[in-house]
This record gives C-alpha cells, structure tokens and sequence, in this order.
C-alpha cells in the first residue's frame, strides 16, 4: 500500500489550472522528493494532499484514507515553507504545544523536548520568545517541531529555505536519521544537491504537469540530477 | 484521541489572548469604574446624607456595576470573536494548526468558544472583584445570587456576538468586521426589541417596507441578542419573565446553528 497515493489531481486557482492530472504514489518508509522551479505548483500539491486547498478533480489518499476526511493526517507531520508560531510563546512552549498535539506522553514531555531542543542546537535559547527568533533558528524550531511529533509520514515544504549552511548540514543529518528509523518522508524542494543525497525517488513537476517519475538513480542514469533536471524542464529527457 | 487535541487548542485559544492589551486595559478600567460608584456612592452619603443604595435611583451597587459591565462586554465580545480566527491567518497559522488531524468544523468551534470562555471568565472575575470591594467598603456582604442567574443568561448574548463576529472576519478586515459587528449586533437588538412588541404574523404585507423587513429578517433568522438581554435584565430585577423561554431557547438553538454552519461553509471556502 502507499502512503500517499494521487490519481489524476487537478487545481485549479480560479481559472488558472496550476495541477493537471497530477498521479504520484509515495511509498512506505521511502524518501520523496518533488522538484520543480519556483511557481510548478509543488506547494499547492503538498496543499492538496493536506486538504488544505480544495481540488477541482481526481483523487488523494493519505494512508489509505481520504485526504478530505481529517483522521486521514493522524500520524502525519507537516513543516511549511515558512514555519511561524504565536509570537509570545516561547521555543519550549512552542515545542510543547506540538508535543501535546502530537500526543506526547505526558510522563516524558519535557526529557523528549529538551532532547529534542539540544538536537537542534535551541536548548539555550528555550525561554526566548518566538518573535525575537532569527529566520534560521524559527527553522530550526518548525524542524524540531517536526522531530518531536515521531509521527511516520512526514511531509515538509522546501525545508532548506532560510538555513545557513550549518542548518542545511544538521537538517541533512536529522532527514537522514529518520528515513533509517523508517519514516516515509515527502520533501518538496529545489535545493537539487541535497534531495539528490536524501531522496530514493523523485518526481519533476513544471506547470502543473509531472514530467518524470521514479527512482532517483534510474531516472538520473549517469547524469547529475541538476542536469537531469534541467533537461526534463527544457524537454531534453524521455522518461 | 480527538479530545485531547482539542483540549489543546482550547488552551491555546486562552493563551492567544494571554497577552492582550484589551483584557489588560478593560480590567484596569474596571478596577476604575468599581472605585468610582465607592467614591459616588461615599459622595452621597455625606453630602446627600444617603448613599447610592439607599436613593433608589440605581438599585443596588452591584447592578449599577453589573449593567456597565454589561455594556462593554459585548465590545470585548466582538474584539475576541473578529481576532480568534483572524490571528490565525495573519500570522499564517492556519496551514499548521489544520494540518493536525483536526476537521475546520473542530477547529472553528474550539475557536468561538475559547473566545466565548474568555469574555466570561473576564466577567465573572470582575462580577467577583466588584462584589468583594462594595463588601469591603460597605463593611457587609453586598451580594445577590440574581447577578449570577443574569450573568448566565447573558452569557448567551456574548455568544451570539462572538459567532457574529467569526463570521465578518472571514469576509473583511479586522477594523471592519469589528464596526460591522457592533451595527448588526444594534440592528437586530432593534428588531428584536420592534418585533417581540408587534409580532410579525400580526402585521399585512403592505405594512413592510425596506427596513421592517430587513428587520423581519433579522428577527427571524439571526439569533435573538436583546430578548436575552431583556430576559437577563427581567431576572436581575427579580420580575417576571413574560417571555416563551422554549420557543425563544428553541429559536437560538436554531439560529445559532444556522450562523455557526454558513460561517463554517465560508471558512472551507478560504484558501490556506
């Protein structure tokens, strides 16, 4: 069975189509990258996979069940492009608030965050208010945000954005460590060298339209996946 | 498990507002206008040679302060209700919070009634303080359990306003819906005050014009503010209630629903 299972999607945004015909099928403990240039409608996918944006036609499943029906994101944890939390809240309390919704037991709430806020190199800024975050370091918080929720699918949306290169590096390691303990892991991004290191498989997607689709290696051959990338959106490669 | 997520979020509907300036400055104010009816009613007492209580005018103390009270918490009202879903969008949290397993209709609902929760427990907490400072000053214990059967059946009017407001905040602005509030909130006060005094089956078609018919509408399809306002007022002053308390229970309990379900529609609507 897949995790995520797309047949025929489409979006519309009034009446500019921005997915047509979208079917991409995301297995169990698998890495999945979608790539695509700014504005193919990689952020409107993971949207509509999230029920977040109607759908004009086809069909989402999300472990097996309807993405419309909300028990269909039990077990499914979710980083946007931008994480951003109530300002006056603290980083522990921010964490705290996504354990609780994540269902965290109660008797290792705080050992299992400040694990998780040493991890992500925020331990000594917990009481700091979100406001006062820099960009980097609200990124760090929406990842550990997402490490606490030890949920199996994890669906994060261009996840590199913001960091500096030492973030990229520990984000790359975090990502890692979790496709070992088996997550399934849906990773929109157009940072090519680090999907071309994390994912297992990967879909390109340029207005709307899945060009490719598959294993990263097979798909890729003997090229980089920039150049393999940039020959599917110039129309240089039969898949 | 459901509930504990939402127990969550409705915690967090209190801590969004943990913070506000408006709670903080309505409480002050409140402390304000508790020590002005002392120093009125200590005014009166020397110079008039009676006090507040003892002239009649304004009944008791306590109903003096409960009906001020009362005015602005349908402002804090509507300050609450435009601002616990608009929050959520302005600080682009919607595509967070929805992404937990929770549906909108879960979501919406924790929402209006965290809000709800807040304005009660900010009128009650005053109810308590002023009680607690007229005892103090008046050396006894200036209480009547009739400010609390009012404060419930009021209760239902803040809901009313805080649904009211949920709903114009998913169509305009914070400053709008706050205005747009507080005038729906007036027109359909008026109405129910017009219509519970010429009932609408009793009037012939050609007695409606613009206004008697929007407000025959407001009457009949928005939930009843100032029939529970009266209703209220009626058992502060320990008079009889000459309302039908099932047909009127039966009436919000419909037209609450029926707001609570367009604003609902209007929220799957949004784009996240």
């Amino acid at each position: 069975m897949f995790i995520i299972e797309t047949k025929n999607l489409a979006k519309s945004y009034g009446s500019k189509q921005v997915l047509f015909d979208v079917s991409i099928n995301v297995s169990a403990s698998k890495v999945f990258g979608l790539i695509g240039p700014n504005g193919a409608g990689k952020t409107t996918f993971i949207k509509s996979i999230l029920n977040l944006t109607k759908i004009k036609s086809g069909s989402v499943l999300i472990q097996g069940k309807p993405a419309t029906a909300y028990n269909a994101r039990k077990n499914v944890a979710f980083l946007p492009e931008k994480f951003n939390f109530f300002p006056y809240y603290s980083v522990y309390g921010t964490l705290a608030f996504y354990a609780k919704m994540y269902e965290v037991d109660k008797l290792s709430l705080r050992e299992k965050i400040h694990q998780v806020l040493r991890k992500l190199k925020l331990f000594e800024i917990q009481k700091q208010k979100v406001k006062t975050l820099s960009k980097g370091q609200l990124q760090r918080l929406g990842i550990a945000a997402l490490v606490i929720s030890d949920a199996p699918l994890l669906i994060v949306d261009e996840p590199f954005t913001g960091l500096d290169p030492i973030g990229i590096k520990d984000l790359k390691s975090i990502l890692l460590e979790l496709k070992k303990v088996g997550k399934t892991i849906f990773i929109n991004s157009h940072i090519l060298s680090e999907v071309e290191q994390i994912c297992d498989e990967i879909a390109v997607l340029n207005e709307g339209k899945v060009l490719s689709i598959g294993p990263i290696d097979k798909l890729k051959g003997d090229q980089t996946l920039e150049n393999f990338f940039y020959n599917s959106i110039e129309g240089n490669n039969v898949t | 498990m459901l509930h504990k997520k939402l127990g969550v979020l409705y915690l967090n509907s209190f801590l969004k507002e943990y913070n506000s300036k408006t709670l903080i400055s309505l409480f002050v104010l409140t402390i304000i206008i508790i020590l002005l009816i002392i120093s009125v009613d200590n005014f009166a007492s020397k110079n008039l040679g009676q006090s507040i209580e003892m002239t009649g005018l304004f009944g008791k103390k306590i109903i003096l302060f409960y009906g001020i009270i009362s005015m602005w918490n349908g402002v804090l009202a509507t300050l609450l209700g435009v601002n616990c879903v608009k929050s959520d969008y302005e600080f682009n949290l919607l595509p967070q919070l929805l992404a937990f397993p929770l549906s909108r209709s879960h979501y919406l609902a924790i929402r209006i009634l965290g809000a709800w929760t807040i304005v009660e427990l900010y009128y009650l907490v005053s109810l308590i303080l002023g009680i607690s400072l007229f005892s103090i000053t008046d050396s006894t214990f200036n209480f009547d359990i009739k400010v609390f059967y009012a404060f419930a059946i009021c209760s239902i009017t803040t809901l009313i306003i805080i649904s009211l407001s949920v709903f114009f905040s998913l169509l305009f602005n914070k400053l709008i819906s706050f205005i747009i509030t507080i005038f729906t909130s007036m027109a359909v006060a008026m109405s129910n005050s017009y219509y519970s005094e010429h009932p609408i089956f009793e009037k012939s078609l050609s007695e409606f014009n613009l206004f008697t018919a929007l407000g025959a509408f407001f009457h009949c399809l928005l939930p009843r503010l100032e029939t529970f306002n009266k209703i209220s007022n009626l058992v502060l002053a320990n008079k009889e209630v000459n309302f039908n308390l099932w047909a009127e229970f039966g009436h919000l309990f419909f037209s609450l629903a029926l707001l609570y379900l367009i604003t609902l529609q209007l929220f799957k609507r949004i784009e996240i």
